[in-house]
């Protein structure tokens, strides 16, 4: 079973994204977070509790009280290891290529994403076909 | 002739012969004495011609030399290479004054000390003769310059310029124990030093000339530098110029006041000076106040400003002070600067132009100051409104875009959802409301841009109305029900800026509705509407979910969402505290979490009744 995390405060493109997944045909669980924090305290029990990681996160950047970027930093001061295999795509309506270029400099981001969220683009990640342009 | 001498001779006696060839002796030795005779003058005229070249040659090379002491270098030592003395003295001394310039050759040592004594001993001589222009003397003639200089013998010339009221004495001699190797000083010599004297003197006039342009130049060189220096600190200008006045102008102190300050910066030349004591026996106020208009006054001026300086000298041999007032274009005093000098005699007329010249700076420096932190202030203000406006332009993009990129995901999302008519009535109505989101979003910024740009304008206002539309409009919205309890003051009728109250109104009512607090039963917003002297005052209260304390103050920033719960644009408080503003009023928020919030307006108005 794998696991991927919407993080979005705007529940409209969680909404989108998870109905775009659900016609993909990938057959995971998707769980929806309105706040960056509350879904890496759920990351941090899980760590902790030794439960199932998520193998992918679709992240925003512009978001209140912790945006896209405080959560990749928090995540990079967790123990690297269990987190080697989350795989985070970042879901944003930015076109600041300074957005772009700092979301590469974290290893964990594999690739940016414009919103909306497409269903090729999704199948490509899904299956491994995804390869930045 | 011999032919007839022999014939003669012949016929002579022998007496007679005897007696010729006496004759011819005696005529011999007169032409051996008039050849020696000549021999001598030849001799003497050989070195007069010595003498005037070697003159010449100290022309070319006086010509050259550009500092009085370097000349008096080469006059004392000329004195040894024309007249061929052991050795040589040049002074040149100013009338009326104790200092003067010497020089005296390797040949003999003076202490330094002993140089005013010769001056001195120099002059008294001449006192004494004031007739002669050049006095020679021997051994016992001058006992007192004996025990100076072991002499045996000495010639002093005496030359006056009348125009540079300059002196000059030339000296040169033979010592003691020397005198056999010299020839005694003959009067040719004599008349050649009283030449070579006239010849120094002429020279040194010329030369003042020349000293005097250098030293000018010297001086502006100095004043340009120190005026390149003038930086941002006052303190750092001041202490240039102390260098300057104790360098260049020789002031024994100087002082600066700012108009501002209680007490004037003073500076000192040197430790010896006794200024501490004239400062603290008050002497210095006393010396300024003594100074009055009457006193010299000279106005040094340019486009910026003008410095007066007032010259006290009353008497010439006692402390005297030049101030000069800095004083700024518009005829208002900034301060002043003062020059203290232990006699007037030492300040020329040129000094007190350079005083007035420092004033006039000072006052151009300080007006660039006054004129430099405003353009800081100036520029910080435009830094700061400018990084807004950047903010503003990111966020209002952003703000545009989101409920328009929604649009196109639900757009794609009836595209794969074909056929399932649940699913697209309900993206219909996202749409919908993401259309609504960006028309709100555009709205906000129109009456942002409206209360920036609109002139004030007071009508009639139905306050009421407003409330009450401001609440219709937000409550379809909200998920939860919220009641609305007006409390309304009777009888009230105002006039104020309506459109900008009715934006302030829907902003604070819409967040009271949008921000209750779904737990409880009675969500209520309660408005209290009542006159207070001059001012309107509306409380808008509400038991929402309230604001944490940490973010009160920052929930009138520009774009700032203090929740996550809706979807608000964070310009809404911007804006209302922008027309508060505009409007001489004010918004105050109070709020506890999970107690709720109240907003309290105070606006003047123009009341009807």
């Amino acid at each position: 079973m794998q696991y991927c995390y919407l993080i979005d405060d705007e529940p409209i493109f969680n909404l989108i994204s998870s109905k775009i997944i659900n016609r993909s045909g990938w057959h995971g669980e998707v769980r929806v977070f309105i706040s960056a924090r509350t879904a890496f305290e759920e990351i941090k029990m899980h760590i902790a509790n030794e439960g199932y990681l998520p193998d992918f996160i679709f992240l925003d950047i512009r978001m209140p009280e912790m945006d896209g970027f405080e959560f990749l930093e928090e995540l990079n001061n967790l123990p690297k290891d269990p987190l080697k295999y989350i795989r985070v795509y970042m879901l944003s309506s930015s076109l600041d290529q300074k957005d772009i270029i700092r979301s590469h400099q974290y290893p964990m981001v594999k690739g940016f994403l414009s919103k909306p969220m497409d269903i090729q683009t999704i199948k490509d990640i899904f299956y491994n076909k995804f390869t930045e342009l | 002739m011999n032919k007839y001498v022999h014939t003669e001779l012949r016929e002579l006696s022998n007496e007679q012969l005897l007696e010729y060839a006496r004759d011819l002796q005696m005529r011999v030795g007169k032409f051996a004495s008039v050849e020696q005779q000549l021999i001598n003058i030849r001799d003497r005229l050989d070195a007069e011609v010595v003498i005037h070249k070697q003159m010449n040659a100290f022309n070319e090379r006086a010509f050259q030399v550009n500092a009085s002491n370097a000349f008096f270098q080469l006059v004392a030592e000329s004195v040894l290479d024309i007249f061929e003395f052991e050795f040589g003295i040049a002074i040149q001394y100013q009338k009326g004054q104790d200092d003067f310039i010497l020089f005296v050759t390797e040949g003999i040592n003076i202490p330094k000390l002993a140089h005013h004594c010769l001056t001195a001993a120099f002059k008294e001589r001449f006192e004494k003769q004031p007739e002669s222009k050049v006095i020679q003397l021997n051994k016992g003639d001058w006992p007192e310059m004996y025990s100076l200089i072991p002499f045996h013998q000495f010639i002093v010339a005496h030359a006056v310029s009348n125009e540079d009221n300059t002196g000059i004495y030339v000296a040169g001699g033979i010592l003691e124990k020397g005198a056999l190797n010299y020839r005694a000083i003959e009067p040719q010599r004599v008349n050649a030093f009283e030449l070579f004297s006239k010849q120094v003197i002429s020279h040194f006039s010329s030369h003042q000339k020349t000293f005097r342009i250098e030293k000018s130049e010297r001086r502006l060189t100095a004043l340009a530098n120190t005026f390149l220096g003038f930086g941002s600190v006052p303190l750092e200008n001041i202490s240039n110029i102390t260098t300057l006045a104790f360098e260049m102008l020789a002031a024994d102190f100087v002082f600066y006041k700012n108009t501002g300050s209680e007490e004037p910066i003073v500076f000192f030349r040197s430790e010896n000076i006794d200024g501490k004591a004239f400062i603290d026996n008050g002497d210095l106020d006393l010396f300024y106040r003594s100074l009055s208009l009457s006193d010299q006054e000279t106005v040094v001026s340019n486009k910026h400003g003008y410095s007066r300086y007032l010259i006290n000298k009353k008497d010439e041999e006692s402390d005297s002070l030049a101030i000069s007032h800095l004083i700024r274009h518009d005829g208002q005093l900034t301060g002043m600067l003062g020059f203290c000098f232990s006699s007037m005699l030492n300040v020329t007329q040129e000094d007190l132009q350079i005083i007035g010249i420092i004033g006039s700076a000072i006052s151009v420096e300080e007006k660039r100051q006054v004129v430099r932190n405003s353009l800081i202030s100036k520029n910080n203000e435009l830094s700061k409104i400018n990084g807004e406006l950047d903010n503003f332009v990111y966020s209002v993009s952003h703000d545009l875009r989101t409920p328009l990129l929604a649009i196109k995901g639900l757009v794609n999302l009836i595209d794969l959802y074909q056929g399932d008519l649940n699913e697209n009535e309900d993206f219909f109505k996202l749409i919908a409301s993401s259309i609504d989101r960006m028309d709100n979003t555009i709205i906000e910024i129109l009456d942002y841009s409206r209360n920036a740009r609109l002139q004030v304008r007071p009508e009639l206002v139905d306050l009421e109305k407003i409330i009450r539309n401001a609440y219709d409009d937000v409550r379809f919205y909200a998920n939860h029900p919220v009641t609305l309890e007006l409390f309304f003051q009777d009888g009230i009728r105002f006039e104020s800026d309506r459109y900008r109250l009715n934006t302030v109104i829907k902003n604070v009512i819409g967040n009271a509705v949008k921000y209750a607090d779904e737990t409880k039963l009675n969500s209520y917003v309660r408005v209290n509407v009542f006159r207070s002297q001059l001012n309107l005052i509306i409380e808008i209260s509400d038991n929402g979910i309230g604001i944490e304390a940490s973010n009160l103050e920052k929930v009138f920033e520009m774009f700032f969402r203090a929740s996550q719960k809706t979807t608000g644009t964070g310009l809404g408080l911007y804006i209302s505290k922008e027309i508060m503003i505009k409007l001489n009023g004010s918004i105050k928020l109070e709020s506890l979490v999970g107690q709720g919030t109240t907003t309290k307006i105070s606006l003047p108005v123009i009341f009807l009744n």
